[in-house]
């Protein structure tokens, strides 16, 4: 009998889904499951979606060579300071 | 990463390290500034506490180096000690409780079905985020995650750091790191969720 799975499981376990750590015959319920659930397959969408946004939204400017240097100097001076207490 | 050494340099620089050569703690502390300030800042969202967490962490670091344990990696051990010296800033200066993670996740009927269905967005995430009002909406929706799933998140989904290598920069099971990412992004997705499904 072919594995059924409910969008309870789909989702609970969609991380496991999109890391590609699924056994095969769970695999295909779930590819079974998304194809004729849109609730599922939107949440699948909106999953992904949503870590694109954070990644863009978390995008940070590179730190300037000169900056990190500078940081790193003054903390090289507070660690002689007061790591030796 | 701009500090990576090979297998055996890095087992050479740790020996040197750990003689206490001034030398190769200078180098220490300028190889791995800007990795390990551009987590800080992520963490913490303001530069001058990020400074302050590095610096607490650099300190710790010359202290402790004695006892760094080979079996790790220089870059995960150093990542931890930064990660641990955000969190702790984190902790004093929250004024509220955390929130529960729970309230952001999926209900389920009995039958397994979802109690709200999940709709499509109407937008992809670029043309939401050319609003300044999304960009702002998914700040807070990530602030307001609770320390532990947000410091996931960024590890995993930001930083791009494997299951594993967060997982032993929290000193967690890599089980328990994949859970906290899932629910970490789920409480993300609930949270953004009645702005995309609204907006044309
Ligand atoms: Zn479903």
């Amino acid at each position: 009998m072919m594995l059924e799975v409910n969008c309870r499981e789909v989702i609970t376990f969609l991380i496991d889904y999109l890391n590609d750590e699924l056994q095969p015959e769970r695999l295909a319920a779930f590819e079974e499951h998304f194809g004729e659930c849109d609730s599922c397959r939107a949440y699948l969408r909106s999953y992904r979606e949503a870590i694109r946004m954070a990644r863009q939204t978390l995008a940070v400017p590179p730190i300037q060579s000169a900056e990190s240097e500078q940081i790193a100097s003054a903390i090289l001076l507070a660690v002689r300071r007061e790591g030796k207490k | 990463m701009t500090a990576t050494f090979g297998d055996a340099s890095e087992a050479a620089f740790v020996t040197r390290l750990r003689a206490g050569e001034p030398d190769a703690f200078e180098q220490l502390v300028r190889n791995y500034t800007p990795p390990l300030l551009r987590v800080a800042r992520r963490l913490l969202g303001n530069d001058d506490e990020a400074r302050d967490a590095l610096q607490d962490a650099f300190i710790s670091v010359f202290r402790s180096i004695r006892n760094f344990e080979a079996g790790s990696r220089l870059s995960t051990w150093l990542h931890r000690v930064v990660v641990n010296a955000a969190l702790m800033k984190l902790r004093t200066r929250r004024r509220h409780p955390e929130e529960e993670i729970e309230k952001y996740l999926p209900l389920f009927q009995e039958d397994g079905h979802q109690i709200v269905p999940s709709v499509e967005w109407m937008e992809s995430a670029e043309t939401a985020l050319q609003r300044k009002e999304m960009r702002q909406l998914v700040r807070t929706a990530i602030d307001r995650l609770p320390d532990t799933y947000r410091t996931v998140l960024l590890l995993r989904d930001i930083e791009e750091m494997s299951t594993a290598e967060t997982a032993e920069i929290l000193g967690i099971s890599t089980t328990a790191a994949k859970l906290r990412l899932h629910r970490a992004r789920q409480a993300l997705r609930t949270q953004l969720d009645p702005q995309m499904r609204g907006s044309r």
